[in-house]
């Protein structure tokens, strides 16, 4: 029998019901490796959903007993988790709360300002930093000296200095290989690298995380056996922002899927770049087992476009469509509505393109303007007003007003709604 | 946007108000004259995603062989099926989960009034407002059961005698589901007197969640461009 740990650690994700997060599960991994902590560190991970009470949640919690609790904080589930930390911290006193996550980085100062219960933020990448953090807090050494932590040190709130980004990533443990995380049939997604080749004004990813930074062939393809191998699971995804980030990745990464699609394992809601997919790359697509794209546009609003940092041309946007859909891949086009620079007009317009385009899916939805993007720090600037509480919707631009803005919305949403009720080829027997 | 053809499946109205004038009786077209209509539309679409159809006309639920015309429409490509009704058939047995599963994903579902008392006042006898609610509720939940995006349109021939009860007439529909509904002006209204009626069931649908779209009277009239934008456009090419 073992003893028990010094340290008892739960990690707190809520998301969508039956997604299992796989950042918790690095953080976990990582820090499960970690010399200085085998043996004296306990770790229990809870996936919850984001609507969840947040009493609820600290009960839960509190029936752990835990010395460190980890919450995954994002723009969608961060009034829960400060409700429950909040809460946790009234009934235990003695439990150590750290807030991770692209909601709380970029503005960890300022969130520890605002919630006195929260102990410490680990900004960026977590893995190295939340695991060097507990042993910082078994040894005794103040949280606000290790990098990449914002913590108190007193009365005083200190940044450390920023932490260099993980840069061999298979120096991370895969959560899957390492039995951590059992892969869920349409819940399990797979990271083959981080960074973005976009530096889209109203994301996060491609300017938090910099350059791109892939893991091993030999690290995709292990997790990618275990996932598709897994009893039961029939379909998963990829995580990566553009899966098809150049023509070699995509004919390996073709090659290595094609056995498991030829065993009736599909990918969903992969996210291409539509515009450097013709019919050959479609059908690489296709011979790995995609039955569903995720793309932009965003907006076709000249303006916008240039102000958020993205490119359009129609033409071979609708191109990319056709050739998916001539494979019999689902697209999902994706419409932001609130944008800097789009009108009403444009905002139409977008609808309207994608509508011609017949993707399959049409997808709306409203700005959010979030911490640390190009466009929170533009937010004045470009006439953004924004609600400061997460998740930060829009308010009104430069162009629309507040009930215009509400009124595109509603516009959007009931047409993607009116567009997807429809016989699809999954209902008249097609096998996609 | 998205288009719909309606395509008639006999001579008669559906539901109208009963006190502007009598309503006509139903006469059901054929099977093979509602068949001939519905291989037009299908064979000559070409106006974006579809083809898309409106079963209209006389109430579709009380067609004979209701099943035969759907299984045909989804037979010859038809990819959005809709009905105009007024739902009240959908709430017996298992009509929903039938309809659905045979292929209709639309209900443009006719409302006369916000509550039993009006509605029925304008449109027939004790029970029927009920009755198309329970209809409306029952297609969302085969919907639901079945896993098939379905969607519900609202639809309410607006006259003087309604037009005052416009947004709570709204907002029951989009408490019932519906994500647009069509406000149907006749040609009688008075546009001064509707228009801050047409005002505030946009603005109620706003708030509720269903779009609202004026047809039958100039938009101008109601000062109010939004509601000129429609999400789903109905486009009727034969005689009916």
């Amino acid at each position: 029998m073992s003893a028990a740990p010094e340290l008892r650690i739960a990690l707190v994700d809520m998301s969508w019901p039956g997604y299992r997060s796989l950042a918790l599960g690095y953080v976990r991994a990582y820090a499960q490796a970690d010399a200085r902590l085998v043996g004296r560190a306990g770790f229990t991970m809870l996936d919850l959903d984001s609507d969840a009470d947040p009493w609820w949640v600290a009960y839960r919690l509190d029936a752990l007993a835990p010395h460190v609790a980890g919450f995954s904080v994002t723009c969608w589930n961060a009034r829960v988790v400060f409700d429950a930390a909040r809460l946790l911290v009234a009934t235990r006193p003695e439990t150590f709360v750290v807030l991770g996550g692209p909601e709380v980085g970029p503005i960890a100062e300022r969130v520890l300002a605002d919630h006195p219960y929260v102990g410490a933020i680990v900004r960026g990448e977590g893995e190295e930093t939340f695991a060097e953090l507990l042993a910082a807090l078994l040894s005794g050494r103040p949280s606000h000296t290790v990098e990449g932590v914002s913590a108190r040190d007193g009365d005083v709130i200190v940044s450390a200095p920023d932490r260099p980004v993980i840069a061999d990533l298979d120096s991370v443990p895969s959560p899957y290989l390492a039995g951590l995380m059992t892969p869920v049939d349409g819940a399990t997604y797979i990271e083959t690298y981080r960074g973005c080749p976009r530096q889209c004004g109203y994301c996060y990813e491609g300017k938090g995380y910099g350059r791109i930074r892939r893991f091993s062939h030999a690290r995709v393809a292990a997790e990618i056996y275990a996932v598709a191998t897994t009893p039961g699971v029939r379909s998963f995804s990829f995580i990566d922002p553009v899966f098809n980030l150049t023509e070699e990745r995509m004919i390996w990464l073709s090659d290595m899927l094609a056995p498991y699609a030829a065993d009736g394992i599909r990918l969903h809601t992969i996210e291409v770049d539509i515009e450097r997919i013709g019919p050959e790359q479609a059908a690489l697509l296709r011979r790995a087992g995609v039955a569903s794209v995720e793309t932009g546009p965003q907006s076709v609003g000249v303006v916008a476009l240039e102000v958020c940092g993205r490119s359009l041309e129609p033409g071979r946007f609708a191109s990319g469509v056709t050739s998916c859909r001539a494979q019999g891949i689902r697209v999902e086009c994706d419409l932001i509505v609130g944008l800097p620079g789009d009108t009403m007009a444009d905002v139409m317009a977008g609808l309207q393109f994608a509508l011609s385009l017949d993707p399959g899916k049409i997808q709306i939805s409203t700005l959010h303007v979030l911490p640390g993007t190009d466009l929170w720090e533009r937010a004045e600037e470009l006439g953004l007003v924004y609600d400061p509480h997460p998740p930060h919707e829009i308010i009104r631009t430069a162009q629309l007003r507040f009930a215009e803005l509400r009124q595109a919305e509603l516009f959007g949403m009931s047409l993607a709604r009116l567009y997807a009720a429809r016989i699809g080829p999954e209902d008249r027997g097609a096998n996609t | 946007m998205l288009e719909f053809e309606v395509v008639s499946i006999g001579a008669g109205d559906g539901l109208t108000c009963a006190r502007c004038g009598p309503t006509l009786p139903a006469h059901y077209a054929t099977v093979e004259d509602v068949v001939a209509r519905l291989d037009g539309v299908c064979h000559a679409w070409e106006r974006g995603p579809g083809p898309n159809v409106v079963l209209g006309g006389p109430e579709p639920l009380k067609h004979p062989q209701l099943p035969a015309l759907v299984a045909h429409a989804r037979s010859v490509g038809v990819e959005r099926l809709a009905l105009r009704t007024d739902a009240r058939g959908l709430a017996v047995g298992d009509n929903a989960s039938g309809a659905v599963a045979s292929g209709v994903r639309h209900l443009h579902v006719v409302v006369l009034g916000p509550d039993a008392r009006s509605h029925e006042e304008l449109a027939g006898p004790r029970g029927v407002l009920a009755e198309a609610r329970a209809g409306m509720s029952a297609f969302a939940a085969a919907a639901e059961h079945l896993g098939v995006p379905c969607a519900i349109v609202g639809c309410v021939p607006v006259c003087r005698h309604n037009v005052e009860m416009l947004p709570a007439t709204v907002d029951m529909l989009a408490r019932e589901g519906a994500l647009l509904v069509h406000l149907e002006l006749t040609a009688d209204l008075d546009a001064k007197h509707a228009t801050p009626w047409l005002e505030a069931a946009f603005n109620t649908g706003v708030v509720s969640g269903a779009w609202v779209h004026v047809t039958g009277a100039p938009h101008a009239a109601m000062g109010r461009a939004a509601a000129a934008r429609t999400p789903l456009t109905l486009r009727s090419g034969e005689q009916t």
